[in-house]
Formats: C-alpha cells, sequence, structure tokens
C-alpha cells in the first residue's frame, strides 16, 4: 500500500511515542490528526528520573534481586504516559549495554539513572559519563586495567560499537585509548582514579599526538566526523525502523552537529522528518516492546510486590528472549526482523494461550474486531489480518473467551508485531 | 499436554481448563498455496495435529523424488559417497546466492546426516585447550596462565588437551589446529560476522548465515530444515527461505496439540494472519513466514517430551540444548543443521578457573549427548563441530588474554581422531602477537558443507576452497 489513513498515522504516532498505548492515552490522543497528536504525546511526555526522595532512589538494590530490578523499570515503561524518553532510555540501556553477568544491582541502577539523566541531553556528556560510570568500569574491564599493560575492552568498543563504527580507526588507536582510560577502580560502588595505575604519557590517537584525559579522549572520538553519521544512522532504525535515506541522514547528522550533540533535537528532526510515518511498516517491535503493549492491552501489570493480578512475570521475560539487563552480548540486542521469527511466535502464542482477562478489559472492549483493532492502538490492518479476526470472531461465541481470542490474533498480527 | 524443563517452574496453566468442549474447526480462512509447506498449516488448523505422530505429517508432506543427481536416494545409509557437483549454481556471492531447486539435491527419507554446530561464543583459547606444554616461548608468554600438568592428557611429546575435556577425548576427538580467519580483526563483533555469515573477507556483505544458506541448499519442504537453540536464533542461521527458526523452550508449542474449538480458531487465526498478499513489505513478510513457520514447527515440537529428556542431561543450558537436539534428530522432522551456543569465552580476566569451568560444562554436556545418540543409534549421523570467533593472544594480559587470532576446532562424530593440521608458530607471530591462522574458516566450512552434506561449497562460499582430505572419517 501506498497510502496510509489518516487514523492509521494517529494510531502509529501512538504506538511509537509510547511505550505501551493504554486506553486513556489512545482516547486522549486518538481523535487528532497525526501532527497534532505527535505534538501532543510529546508535550505529554512522562520524564521520569527518581529524584533524592524517591523509594528507588534511595532502595538498596544490592539486597534486591535481579527480577526486582527488571520489574521495577518494566513498571515505568507499563506507565500510560511514559513515552519518548522511556524508549530512550531503553534505547541508550541497548547501546551503551552493561549486563548483570557482571554488573552488581545498585550500579546497574547507577547507570539507569544516568542513562535517565541524558536519554534526550547532551551525547558528549552521556559518553563522558559512561566511560567512567561503575557498571561501565565493570562491563567492559576497566575496572582494574593499568596503565603498564591496559584492557583494550572499552577502548575497542568505545569506537566500535558505541561511537564510530568499524573502519575509523586503527588498532594502534585502541591501544593508545586504552592506555590513558586505564587507572579507574570501582570501590565500595564509586569509580575512582588512581594516578599511579594510570597512564601518563604522550601517546597517538585518531590522529593526534599529546596527552590525554578521558574527557579528551571521549571529545576527540565524539568530533570524528564518523560520529554524528553512525550515531544518528542508529537513532534513525530504532525510532523509524528504517534505514535512513542519505539524504536524511546527512540532515540528521547535520541538525545533530550543530547543536552541540544535543540527543533532542535530532530525535525530534527524526520524529517530524520524512520517514516517521512512511507508509511501509518496518519498525519491528523488540520483544520487550511488544510484551509491554501486549500486556496493556490485556490489562496486566508489572510484578511488582505489592501489584494486583494478572501479572506480567519475570520467566515471561525469558521466554520471549529478552530481559531487561541481560543483553546477549556488548553490541546489545539486535533490532532487526529476527524478533517476528516464528521461535518468537511460539512463544508468544504460548504465553497468550494462557491469558485471562480481568475484569476491567472485560467490561472495556466489546469482543469485535474494530473495538479490539482500536484497543491495540491498531488504526488500519490489512485484509488477511482483517479477515483472520472476522473469522474467529464468527466462530467462537462471545461467553467462551472470544475476547481473549481476538486480542491473542491481534497482538500477533504483524501490524502490532510492527509498531 | 504441558511440560517444561524440571528447572522450569513457570508451565502454563492447565489448557484444559478452556471451556468449550467443541472439537473440529472452521476452514483455513484463506489457504495459501504458494509454498509447499504451507499444506502442513492446513492439516495443522484443522486441529488434527494432535493425534498424529510426526511420521503421518511428513508424510502428507513429502515430495517424491525427482533427483537426477547423484544425491542418496531411498534408504541408503549416507556413506559419504554423495558427490558435489548436483546443483547447477554457479559460485556466487553469498547475498545472491540463488535457492537451488529442491530436485537436485537428496530425497529426504529414513535417518539422514546432521550438523550440530557448538558455538563457543567469545574467543575461545585455542592454546588452553590444545595446549603446547612443553613450549617454552609459551611458557615466558603466560608466566602464570600454564596449565599445571596434572591439568594436562598428554597427546604427544609437545602438545597436550585439557583434562577440562577428559570424557570427550577419550570418546574420540579431532583437534583442528590453527583454525581462524587470516588479516581478520580483533574485533567480536567482526570476527562473529564474518563466522556467521561465512565470508572471510570485511568488505564482503552477506545478508544470509552460512548455516542459514546451508539449510536453504538442504531445504525439502520440511517445516523447518535449521534449528537455532538457546536464548535467540543465531544470525548464523539466517537463510534466504523460511527455513530455520530459534528455539527458546520446546514447551512453548503445547497449544498446538489442544482439541477445543478456542485453540482451533487460535490456530485456523494464525494460519490466516501468515497469507501473503503482494500488498505486504518486505518486514511483513518475513512476520507472515514467521507466523506460519511457528506453526509448523509446534507440529514437530509437540512429540518431544520435554520433561523425560531434560531429566537425563545436566541442568545447564548446554545440557537444555544438547537434549533437545537429540530429540530432534531422532525425530527424524526434516532438521538438518544444529546450532546451539555455550560461553562466555571471552576470558580478559581469571582466565584459568573460567575457562576450565566453560570446557569442563562442554565436556559433561556433550558426552551425555554423544551417548544419548549412541543409544538412538545416531552416532554415525551426526557431525559435531565447533565454532569460536578467535583465540586468545598467547601474551596474558592481567589474569586473562585479550583478543588473538588463531584458535582450535574440535569435531566429534565419524572423524579422524586426535591433532589435525599444523599448529600455529609461537616464534613467527603477526603483527599484533597473535597466532596465524594455519587452518582457515573456509577450509572448515567446505569440509562440513560437501565433505559431510554434499552441499557444494561452491553454492555457499565466496572463493570456495576444496574439502580438506583426511578430516572426516567418511
Amino acid at each position: 500500500m501506498t497510502q496510509i489513513s489518516q487514523p492509521e498515522r494517529t494510531m502509529r504516532a501512538i504506538r511509537r511515542l509510547r511505550f505501551a498505548p493504554s486506553m486513556s492515552e489512545i482516547d486522549r490522543h486518538g481523535e487528532l490528526p497525526a501532527v497534532e497528536a505527535i505534538r501532543s504525546l510529546l508535550d505529554s511526555d512522562d520524564e521520569y528520573i527518581p529524584g533524592d526522595g524517591d523509594a528507588a532512589a534511595v532502595r538498596d538494590w544490592d539486597n534486591a534481586n535481579y527480577d526486582e530490578l527488571v520489574q521495577w523499570w518494566f513498571e515505568r515503561m507499563l506507565t500510560p504516559s511514559a513515552g519518548l524518553h522511556e524508549r530512550m532510555v531503553w534505547f541508550w540501556h541497548g547501546h551503551l549495554t552493561s549486563s548483570q553477568q557482571k554488573v552488581s544491582r545498585a550500579q546497574l541502577f547507577g547507570q539507569q539513572q544516568l542513562f535517565r539523566t541524558h536519554a534526550l541531553g547532551n551525547f558528549r556528556d552521556l559518553l563522558r559519563a559512561v566511560s567512567i560510570d561503575p557498571a561501565m568500569l565493570r562491563y567492559l574491564d576497566g575496572d582494574g586495567s593499568v596503565g603498564a599493560n591496559p584492557n583494550e575492552n572499552y577502548a575497542r568498543e568505545l569506537m566500535e560499537l558505541f561511537a564510530l563504527g568499524v573502519g575509523h580507526y586503527q588498532e594502534a588507536d585502541i591501544r593508545s585509548a586504552a592506555k590513558v582510560l586505564s587507572g579507574w577502580r570501582v570501590v565500595d560502588g564509586e569509580s575512582v582514579y588512581d594516578p599511579e595505575a594510570g597512564f601518563d604519557g604522550p601517546v597517538t590517537f585518531l590522529g593526534k599526538r599529546q596527552r590525554w584525559d578521558v574527557e579528551g579522549i571521549v571529545d576527540q572520538v565524539c568530533d570524528h566526523p564518523a560520529c554524528a553519521p553512525f550515531i544518528t544512522a542508529k537513532l534513525h532504525r530504532f525510532i523509524a525502523g528504517s534505514t535512513a535515506p542519505d539524504d536524511v541522514l546527512a540532515d540528521l547528522s547535520r541538525v545533530f552537529i550543530d547543536n552541540n550533540l544535543e540527543i533532542r533535537p535530532v530525535v525530534e528532526a527524526i520524529i517530524w522528518g520524512p520517514t516517521f510515518l512512511d507508509p511501509t511498516p518496518t519498525r519491528v517491535r523488540q520483544p520487550l516492546e511488544w510484551l509491554a503493549a501486549t500486556a496493556t492491552v490485556l490489562g496486566h501489570r508489572a510484578a511488582t510486590p505489592d501489584a494486583p493480578q494478572p501479572r506480567v512475570e519475570s520467566w515471561w521475560f525469558d521466554q520471549l528472549a529478552q530481559v531487561p539487563f541481560q543483553p546477549p552480548n556488548v553490541a546489545g540486542w539486535p533490532d532487526d526482523s529476527r524478533w517476528v521469527s516464528a521461535g518468537q511466535v511460539l512463544a508468544r502464542t504460548n504465553l497468550l494461550s494462557n491469558v485471562r482477562l480481568p475484569q476491567n478489559i472485560l467490561d472495556a472492549v466489546a469482543p469485535t474486531v474494530d473495538a479490539v483493532l482500536r484497543h491495540c492502538a491498531l488504526g488500519e490492518v490489512s485484509d488477511q489480518t482483517r479477515q483472520a479476526l472476522q473469522t474467529a470472531a464468527d466462530n467462537q461465541p462471545a461467553d467462551e473467551r472470544r475476547l481473549e481470542l481476538l486480542l491473542s490474533l491481534a497482538v500477533l498480527s504483524p501490524e502490532f508485531a510492527l509498531a | 499436554m504441558t511440560s517444561s524443563p524440571p528447572e522450569d517452574p513457570q508451565q502454563p496453566e492447565d489448557p484444559q481448563q478452556s471451556k468449550d468442549p467443541q472439537h473440529g474447526a472452521p476452514e483455513p480462512a484463506n489457504e495459501s498455496t504458494h509454498h509447499t509447506r504451507r499444506r502442513f498449516l492446513t492439516f495443522l488448523a484443522g486441529g488434527a495435529a494432535g493425534a498424529a505422530g510426526a511420521g503421518a505429517i511428513y508424510a502428507q508432506n513429502s515430495s517424491p523424488s525427482t533427483s537426477s543427481g547423484p544425491g542418496r536416494t531411498g534408504q541408503a545409509s549416507p556413506s559419504g559417497t554423495e558427490a558435489p557437483g548436483s546443483t547447477s549454481g554457479a559460485p556466487a556471492a553469498p547475498n545472491t546466492l540463488p535457492a537451488s531447486p529442491a530436485s537436485t539435491l537428496p530425497t529426504f527419507s529414513g535417518p539422514l546426516r546432521t550438523l550440530v554446530v557448538i558455538e563457543l561464543n567469545g574467543g575461545n583459547d585455542g592454546l588452553a585447550t590444545l595446549v603446547p606444554y612443553s613450549n617454552d616461548r609459551l611458557a615466558a608468554l603466560r608466566p602464570t596462565l600454564m596449565p599445571k600438568p596434572e591439568a594436562i592428557i598428554a597427546i604427544d611429546d609437545d602438545f597436550g588437551i585439557t583434562t577440562s575435556l577428559k570424557q570427550n577425548w577419550e570418546q574420540g576427538l579431532a583437534l583442528v589446529q590453527g583454525i581462524g580467519i587470516p588479516g581478520g580483526s580483533g574485533s567480536h563483533f567482526e570476527m562473529e560476522r564474518r563466522w556467521w555469515s561465512g565470508t572471510s573477507t570485511g568488505s564482503d556483505l552477506a545478508t544470509t548465515g552460512f548455516l542459514g544458506r546451508l539449510c536453504d541448499e538442504l531445504d525439502q519442504g520440511q517445516p523447518i530444515t535449521g534449528l537455532s537453540l538457546g536464548t535467540r536464533r543465531s544470525p548464523a542461521m539466517l537463510s534466504a527461505k523460511p527455513v530455520t527458526a530459534g528455539l527458546t523452550n520446546p514447551s512453548v508449542s503445547w497449544w498446538v496439540n489442544q482439541q477445543n474449538a478456542w485453540f482451533s480458531n487460535l490456530r485456523t487465526g494464525i494460519a490466516g494472519l501468515s497469507n501473503a498478499s503482494s500488498a505486504d513489505s518486505p518486514t511483513v513478510s518475513v512476520a507472515r513466514e514467521g507466523l506460519g513457520s511457528a506453526l509448523d514447527f509446534a507440529g514437530v515440537l509437540s512429540n518431544v517430551d520435554v520433561k523425560d529428556i531434560t531429566a537425563r542431561y545436566p541442568k545447564t543450558a548446554l545440557g537444555w540444548q544438547f537434549a533437545i537436539a537429540a530429540e530432534v534428530i531422532s525425530a527424524d522432522a526434516g532438521v538438518r543443521v544444529i546450532h546451539v551456543t555455550h560461553g562466555n569465552f571471552d576470558t580478559h580476566d581469571s582466565q584459568s578457573g573460567t575457562h576450565e569451568h566453560l570446557l569442563g560444562r562442554l565436556d559433561e554436556a556433550l558426552a551425555y549427548f554423544r551417548a544419548d545418540l549412541a543409544e538412538k543409534g545416531r552416532t554415525d549421523d551426526v557431525l559435531i563441530a565447533t565454532t569460536s570467533e578467535f583465540g586468545r593472544r598467547p601474551q596474558q594480559s592481567g589474569t586473562g588474554t585479550d583478543h588473538g587470532s588463531a584458535s582450535m576446532a574440535l569435531l566429534a562424530g565419524p572423524v579422524n581422531n586426535g591433532r589435525f593440521g599444523e599448529h600455529p608458530s609461537l616464534k613467527n607471530l603477526d603483527e599484533n602477537d597473535n597466532l596465524v591462522p594455519t587452518f582457515t574458516m573456509d577450509e572448515y566450512y567446505a569440509t562440513i558443507a560437501e565433505g559431510w552434506l554434499g552441499v557444494p561449497a561452491s553454492t555457499l562460499l565466496t572463493n570456495a576452497p576444496p574439502v580438506v582430505p583426511g578430516l572426516l572419517a567418511t
């Protein structure tokens, strides 16, 4: 199809600018033209950063288990007004990732705070902060690296995965950066620099020979001509779901550079740009994104200690192969069509087959195709999807879990699996 | 009925709670006929799969042989005589390889050869696996990392294998020395990408994986030809045709056998959602294929008794993957390539303990797997081969090792046991002080694909080398 309807444009904006579109948010923004809906969604975005008095900020996370940390975050994702900011926290967790494999819960929470603070802030500040963040020092072996024989792990990924991409640096640059980045340790959960263990001498890094510190290394990386295209291309892929055309990428890179690597302007440029509501849907919801949207559709809550049933239990994340704080490797999670492959469908169908809806959903959603599609923030679907749902509606008695059946098929549909 | 691994507490609720006792189902809304394997969908959507064994399901689907090539036919056991050259596909860039017509490949019937690939992710240290224990140069480079004599089983005066692999060494292993990609980089992701995609140069960008292409060639219309176990489908399994799948847990298929109307309508609905249309975008097409393949493969899994098999294996991630692999192999369901993962071998720190632990886990789970295959009479049908993106640098760094180049690989099954090939020199290191590979990834892949599965390497690899003789005992 080459055109999408105005209602579908608005619904797509809702699907992309809310983490988990809820009935209240669909009612609030769903009747607006797409452009107004986007503005309204951005203006009402919940930008949650736990402050000093917040229970999460003062909690001793090392005395909690990982599931509690995951569910705490999942609860945030299910917050009706959680949108772009929360999605950017999720993005940075996947991009500048760290894993519970090597990092304590308190350190992971600290890294969350860092991402929440800088999610839409300045990329240079974010990269400087994460380079000496305790969780990152632990995850990529900066902790205890000494100048005489430095660990190269972080130095390599800083350039390869975090800021430049392969081909824009030499192995010698990695060795140089590793020396400069050495000397840090994580002591009692804090990053501490020990000059004795560090390296204090001139090295050649990305074509320049001088004495460096961490900020200097990060600045040299950020000022490299490959940095802006690398970051904006990945942001475009995450937000719009497609590979940015060359002209769009050039525009975005210029916006990023002109704004001194501020993240919000480039993200908004993507949202207001020509590709965000492209008629050809390409953006695959990652399993966690799908699960958050599905949980909201099904009236399920995060399994926090006092949450009512029904709840998304922690093993659901495992079964869908995407557990926050457990990326498969330092490249984070892949962001492509593998998340709509057969294994995912099997796991999703398994979860859906057991679903019991709470009364508020049974009361609010009529067991008809149109009501179900709207409840799922789908403005327009393919003939096959509509027909599959209609056949189910015709054959399944309303009082024999028809609504469960229709919602299950709707969230399994290609339209819902994409966003 | 519902079953799941014993250590996994989250079993689905009793599906029989569903109220509707009705049997039978409406006709699938929109039967798609564009693909052979879609016939299978119709069958499932009709709700009859529960009573049928896999044999009955596949009997419906097996296409008559029109083979004109020298491939296997009938019930003849595989004997290594399947000559290459049965396809007309000329060498081409991997990402543009045409799928060769199934009619030129061996007919699917009876036990066929299977390949099980164990990816040791993170970069396995070949020097700590097959140890040049009397090499003074290595001892100097690794002042605290050389294994103690009692931790090595001597093979000869120069080399020994770590005792962490004792069980499998005693059962028989081929140790392929110096395996790597000449001119590779030190990046996990770059080297994983090359190993997964089967492209030895950084500039050769393939959109499919080596094992995925292998499955494209081996495809005979079965629901799944390649199965990736573990937490996600390996990029090595990315195929051009929808012939591979990833699987996190086999109990996820319980709904496929439920007979009442709700489940029947669910299956009919999924089949309807999987119907292709010319209006579909490429991503939507992939999503529809995923829906269709899920229904297909649920049928395969519905015959696996998870509770029974996982009770017999070590309670580790690898043990679980091998347990499922053994069942899938013995089901003769058309799965020819299975990928499992084990790791993380990225031993920058505390290498000695970590490496011993990881190889010990491998030894334990692999020994169970081989015993299980032997019990099932499948030892001669299964080749087990390890991969790893690179080895480690000979010189230690702190308590671990940094990314290196050449490593070594383990092969089990119908292979010639012992050291194979030439061990890389510890004298002539490359400019990054790493080992120079003596056996290339391309040679390894060509030997496995062509020598074991009869798929011409030229259809899978750019500049495919010949099969390396003497490694496989076939």
